[in-house]
């Protein structure tokens, strides 16, 4: 939960350079530094999803149901901050009881989901 | 931060592949070299900024995937040479890489101007000349500034005109193209040229 509100935080503070970072055609995935520095990202990643599901992951072989994890985190919150970034989220905002903010929206979301991957 | 590098290409080459590069004065001299190899028209544009010398220069040539090896075509070479110190006068140090400046770290002041000029422009707007500009604004003289531009703008290839000689081949930036106008938008990913590595899976 904080490394989602973090990675949304940053976004909103550095749109610039969260963009940059999915622009593949501006990157140089060849340079050690970049690979590592994506690498340790993954590594962050795939911790917080092994740690919510009480299980080490490995980073270099995963279960079919450790990356649909890895996978449904990332795209979770990925798409809830372009979404915010691009500015698609007002209109939800617009219509949510005042006082209503991007982080109880962001919090709400993941509890939800969560909650059904507790259930199922 | 380090995206960031990776997006501008930033590197340094050695005394080694300075001399390397095809000039014979050169030999012994360390250099920053500052590279743009912007997808969007697959040529390679190279700031150096010289230690030794104090000087500045600019060329361009076509892109390719072995950045040491040889152009298909003579590179274009422009050279202002202001003999202005724009480089660390006391780093002696042999080694690969001289990135400093006499303010301070080259590459650092490059970064910091990266990110200026992201935050500002945005995504769009971030240029090798935006960040070369916006470097030299906060920390060279203002002759410099002024020499950056013709030698920019001379060496580009986007600098079309109707004459028959290509405009990236003259010395004189025409009258369309000076340094304030901006790089046009990059080409859709499909006219890529380097493969995604598996790094990026």
């Amino acid at each position: 939960m904080a490394g989602a509100k973090a990675y949304v935080g940053y976004a909103q503070t550095h749109p610039g350079m969260y963009g940059l970072m999915f622009r593949t055609e501006r990157l140089d995935m060849s340079r050690p530094s970049l690979c590592h520095a994506a690498n340790a990202s993954f590594a962050g990643l795939a911790h917080a999803v092994g740690a919510s599901r009480h299980e080490q992951i490995s980073e270099t072989a995963l279960s079919l149901e450790q990356a649909a994890a890895i996978a449904r985190a990332w795209s979770l919150v990925h798409g809830f901050t372009m979404l915010l970034l691009d500015g698609r989220l007002a209109d939800i905002l617009r219509r949510l009881p005042n006082g209503t903010t991007v982080e109880s929206l962001l919090e709400a979301m993941l509890k939800a989901t969560l909650g059904r991957q507790a259930g199922s | 931060m380090s995206l960031l590098a990776r997006a501008l290409c930033i590197r340094t080459v050695s005394r080694q592949a300075v001399r390397d590069n095809g000039s014979a004065r050169d030999n012994g001299v360390k250099a920053a070299v500052l590279c743009s190899t912007d997808p969007g028209d697959g040529w390679i544009e190279k700031i150096r900024l010289d230690r030794r010398r104090g000087s500045f220069s600019a060329s361009a040539e076509p892109y390719q995937s072995d950045p040491e090896g040889k152009s298909a075509e003579s590179p274009e070479r422009t050279e202002i040479d202001w003999r202005l110190d724009i480089t660390d006068p006391t780093s002696g140090r042999d080694g690969p890489v001289d990135n400093r400046r006499h303010h301070g770290a080259l590459r650092v002041a490059l970064l910091q101007a990266a990110e200026q000029v992201l935050q500002r422009d945005g995504l769009a707007g971030l240029t090798l000349r935006a960040v070369a500009r916006q470097a030299a604004y906060r920390t060279a003289p203002r002759p410099i500034i002024s020499a950056i531009s013709p030698a920019l703008s001379a060496s580009s290839p986007r600098s079309a005109s109707a004459s028959s000689t290509p405009s990236w081949r003259r010395r004189e930036p025409p009258a369309t193209c000076r340094w304030r106008s901006r790089w046009p938008a990059p080409k859709p990913m499909s006219d890529m040229r380097r493969p995604i590595p598996a790094c990026m899976a």
